[in-house]
């Protein structure tokens, strides 16, 4: 627009009289603050009440000539059965003002680059009236469940006009100055958070969303403990970035977009959210708070994180008013893990069956903490429990129990997750959605290996069959299959197996798909399971150990929140530009080569004759074989050689059915339900899309999902 | 002597070496001190609680160890009970000297035989060079004692699985105090917890108070749990072990 000189004058008559005020948001207008309740207090202790208009203006003429204190403290009394509960529940209870809550609904305004709003502000211009910049914390008796003061929002009312307010100056709330007409912009109190769907069927968005949500739960809640030094919390401000404390109380909670989770670096998809329905982390102020202190509850800290010593686990558990997100982290220390643990399991007590004892344990710290956590604070909400790794497993175990006592509305992502417990338990928790998710290369899902067990006896058909044929490679598989499948431990959940379409393309090109066959999906833990087996002696265990727990793949950063962002784009990609297909042409070959592979493996399998079974085990010097007679051998080889067959038999049958679904996944449309969940139909979706899909970094990742989807030259 | 314990006693011999060495060099002549510097916890718990403390423990010399946690434990009884722990303040844990930093406290309560009609609220001792002002000190006696003083709140379940149930959390106060480290040796720390008679709702304006006792509201939001009272208000039923009832804690009015 053009301004020439003689339009920019404005007539500004100096005609105030007595004080008044208009409340706006940052998009310059006054109805969110209609009807609310306001006091003036003036120099001589008189105080005129009243309730701003439908613009959110009210004007106080009576008052003693002087400075003013506006006064904006009425407490909330809606009918909002939210904003209700937090006002009047027992732990952190918060003191809701009706100017909180007003200020909570109205969306941020638009900012110029300079960060700064500017509706408002024009707005004042245009009035001729004094203008300046308040927050909701600049009236509120007590501010511990605020966001602290941002700096950056002025013109402030100054402190030094209200200490010429007399004895007003002893109301909380901001000075006005007499005679003068006041716009005042509330700054919006509003939160972003990650957007994730209530529903349990798997969607790509929570996939992606949880996998870096299970990344986190290995950042500090404030700072890292230092070697040799005990655990203990920090009160907020939570200043180091990655840190848990630091993405949900500083960065989210003050709407900025946090991009760093622990050393993981991801854009989420955020919706904006009125800041009492945010990722709640609990406030801190030690004099209002002081029966939470003393019940362990000193700093938000320990209300959201566990850190449990004996167990080295660790989790955190915030909350909004649709879900209650739990992310568990296992222990730090896998390698130490990989090498200590048997395999030895207790009863679950809380259910049916048996888990294992150290995830067990692991469990029931997580389940003390989360228990109290959730009496507190669960009313209802979508329970959303994730971890990756040991975690997984913790998680599952944690999920079992929420899901049978607290709700069925629980769903559970796990990544790379080892198996956590026997049949029993996987039945009697079949009703949990589970999706599980398990990259190509990840032997950690095979854990516990069965030499873990003492009673390597179980072990017994799958040591057969790895001295029982000369083809190193499929006998390894068939061998660690046998244990896997022989040992008393079962995967819980839906499987989604990430495939790497070209070795050493890594996870930045892996495509998802559902196998539902052992010898793909488990190929990898197989093998570790047989190559493991193989090795009797420790020294050679440990090196092996050492490798596995450094897998990239097992990565959750790396290797999982990498691949499911892929997954997220490549599926959004699929929806909007190549009308829905699953997979390329290129995939679908490359997908159809591993089942190949795996078959053409399976049909080279040829047994060893008796004689050179034994002459291989006596060369080997195999101390499990020590004493056998050659009648115990000659049974223990033909038990291991039928093993063998039969389990041949059931894999290429599962093989042909796994090429039957793929070319089924193929022909299945993807739609946006399976990206977004629930949350598809929303309004505010595509626009929320666009925008992170504009982010440099994620248009570099679609840029390699895309490229490895294109088709190739046949002859490469 | 047997073969086995003369090695247990080999073994812990050797363990002992550096602590030994370390006694000479500082010059201290404590004999017996190794692994035995203790302070006793104890006190009163009213029916149905345990206590469970849990010591932290630092590194305090410059060995390259992880920060360590011991439990102690006392059990549920019908009657009231006393507990006592003897927490070591300093030993040894091979080459690391291990020095308490801080004691935290689990005050369990039950208040019925299910598994979730348990729970606990935390309390802690910590462990200062300095004691802030004005904190309470061992007296002549080298006893210092305290009352944490516990309430039970109590609100509609919202757990599936006891639906309609009442569920209880504990709230105490003043289960904590600062001690000074170099103090604490020998010394008497006397905890006792009592339970108030009464009873709080957890949600505040969502039950009523009448001569018969705690009332649930309902008729707001058309939910499955209490709500906020109405005006007038309107009460509904809830279930104690399985039994309907209309008034917490008596049941019947």
């Amino acid at each position: 627009m053009d301004f020439s000189p003689s339009t920019v004058g404005l007539e500004c008559p100096n005609r105030q009289k007595g004080i008044s005020f208009r409340l706006v948001d940052e998009h310059g207008i006054g109805k969110p603050y209609a009807g609310l309740a306001y006091q003036l207090h003036d120099s001589q202790g008189q105080t005129y009440a009243g309730y701003l208009d439908e613009d959110g203006y009210a004007e106080a003429s009576q008052l003693y000539p002087g400075v003013a204190v506006l006064q904006l403290s009425e407490g909330y009394s809606g009918n909002d059965a939210w904003y209700t509960a937090i006002s009047s529940r027992e732990d952190f209870r918060l003191p809701l003002t009706a100017l909180q809550i007003a200020a909570e609904q109205s969306p941020s305004g638009p900012r110029r680059s300079d960060g700064k709003t500017f509706l408002a502000e024009a707005r004042a211009k245009r009035e001729c009236a004094r203008f300046l910049r308040v927050e909701v914390s600049d009236f509120a008796e007590a501010t511990g469940h605020l966001p602290e003061c941002d700096l950056a929002w002025e013109p402030r009312p100054t402190a030094q006009l209200k200490c010429n307010a007399g004895i007003a100056q002893c109301h909380p709330g901001i000075a006005l100055a007499p005679d003068t007409y006041h716009l005042l912009e509330v700054k919006a109190l509003r939160a972003y958070s990650p957007l994730l769907s209530r529903d349990k069927k798997f969607c790509a968005l929570n996939a992606y969303h949880l996998a870096v949500m299970g990344a986190f739960a290995y950042a500090p809640f404030s700072t890292r403990q230092e070697p040799g030094r005990p655990y203990a919390s920090t009160p907020p401000p939570y200043t180091n970035p990655g840190s848990i404390g630091h993405v949900l109380r500083e960065q989210l909670a003050r709407l900025e977009k946090s991009q760093l989770f622990g050393e993981a670096s991801y854009h989420l998809l955020y919706e904006e959210v009125p800041y009492s329905k945010r990722l709640e982390v609990m406030p801190y102020d030690s004099e209002r708070y002081q029966k939470e202190a003393s019940k362990g509850w000193r700093n938000p800290e320990d209300v959201h994180f566990l850190h449990h010593e004996q167990s080295d686990t660790q989790a955190f558990i915030t909350h909004n008013d649709k879900i209650m997100l739990i992310s568990v982290r296992g222990t730090l220390r896998l390698k130490d893990f990989l090498l200590d643990a048997d395999a030895r399991q207790v009863p679950f007590k809380e259910g049916t069956g048996q888990a294992h004892r150290g995830f067990y344990n692991a469990f029931s710290a997580a389940k003390k903490f989360v228990e109290r956590y959730m009496e507190a604070f669960y009313i209802g909400q979508t329970i959303i429990v994730c971890g990756h790794s040991l975690g997984g497993a913790v998680a599952l175990l944690l999920s079992a129990w929420i899901n049978s006592n607290w709700s069925k509305d629980t769903q559970l992502y796990t990544y790379g997750a080892p198996r956590a417990a026997d049949q029993a338990f996987v039945q009697n928790a079949n009703e949990l959605t589970h999706h599980r998710l398990v990259n190509h290369n990840d032997p950690i899902p095979g854990v516990p290996f069965i030499w873990m067990d003492a009673e390597w006896k179980l072990a017994a058909a799958g040591v057969v069959a790895l001295f029982s044929s000369p083809a190193i490679g499929i006998s390894l598989l068939l061998g660690g299959l046998l244990n896997l499948q022989g040992d008393p431990y079962q995967h819980h959940g839906e499987q989604r197996h990430f495939a790497t379409r070209k070795p050493g393309s890594g996870s930045a090109s892996a495509v998802m798909w559902q196998p539902n066959c052992a010898l793909i999906d488990e190929q990898v833990c197989a093998r570790y399971a047989g190559a493991l087996n193989l090795k009797d002696d420790m020294p050679e265990r440990t090196a092996f150990i050492t490798q596995l727990a450094s897998f990239s793949e097992h990565s959750s950063d790396s290797g999982y929140s990498r691949a499911m962002l892929t997954t997220m784009l490549r599926w959004h990609g699929s929806v909007t530009e190549r009308g829905g297909a699953l997979f390329t042409r290129a995939e679908i070959t490359d997908i159809d080569g591993l089942i190949r592979n795996a078959e053409e493996e399976l049909a080279s399998w040829r047994p060893r004759s008796f004689v050179e079974f034994r002459n291989e085990i006596r060369l080997r010097h195999d101390r499990r074989f020590y004493n056998k007679t050659d009648s115990e051998l000659m049974q223990l080889y033909s038990e291991g050689i039928t093993a063998i067959r039969q389990l041949s038999a059931q894999q290429r049958d599962a093989l042909n059915r796994a090429r039957q679904r793929l070319l089924n996944e193929a022909d299945r449309k993807l739609i946006a339900q399976d990206i977004f969940g629930d949350l598809w139909q929303r309004d505010d979706i595509p626009s929320l899309i666009e925008q992170w899909l504009a982010l440099a970094s994620n248009r570099k990742a679609a840029q390699l999902a895309q490229r490895s989807s294109s088709p190739k030259p046949t002859f490469v | 002597m047997t073969a086995h314990t003369f090695f247990r006693s080999r073994f812990l011999l050797a363990r002992a070496w550096p602590a030994l060495l370390g006694l000479l060099l500082s010059g201290c002549s404590t004999l017996g001190s190794v692994g035995a510097d203790t302070f006793t916890l104890e006190g009163e718990l009213p029916a149905d609680f345990a206590l469970e403390a849990q010591a932290h423990y630092g590194v305090a010399n410059g060995c390259n160890g992880r920060a360590r946690t011991r439990s102690f434990e006392s059990d549920f009884e019908d009657s009231p009970h006393v507990y006592r722990f003897r927490i070591p303040v300093n030993y040894r844990d091979g080459l690391c000297e291990m020095r308490l930093a801080r004691v935290g406290l689990f005050i369990n309560g039950r208040y019925g035989d299910k598994d979730w009609q348990r729970t606990y609220d935390n309390g802690g001792l910590e462990l200062v060079d300095a004691l802030p002002e004005g904190a309470p000190r061992f007296d002549g006696n080298g006893r210092l004692s305290k009352t944490a003083e516990c309430i039970w709140l109590f609100q509609l379940s919202k757990a599936h699985s006891r639906k309609g149930e009442v569920s209880r959390l504990l709230s105490c106060n003043g289960a904590g105090a600062h001690l000074a480290i170099s103090e604490l040796m020998d010394k008497t720390v006397e905890l006792d917890i009592s339970i108030s008679t009464t009873y709080k709702p957890y949600l505040r304006g969502y039950w009523l108070n009448t001569q018969h006792g705690w009332k649930p509201c309902t008729g707001r939001w058309g939910t499955d749990y209490e709500e906020r009272c109405t005006e007038p208000p309107q009460f509904r039923t809830f279930k104690m072990n399985g039994r309907v009832c209309s008034v917490f804690p008596n049941c019947t009015e």
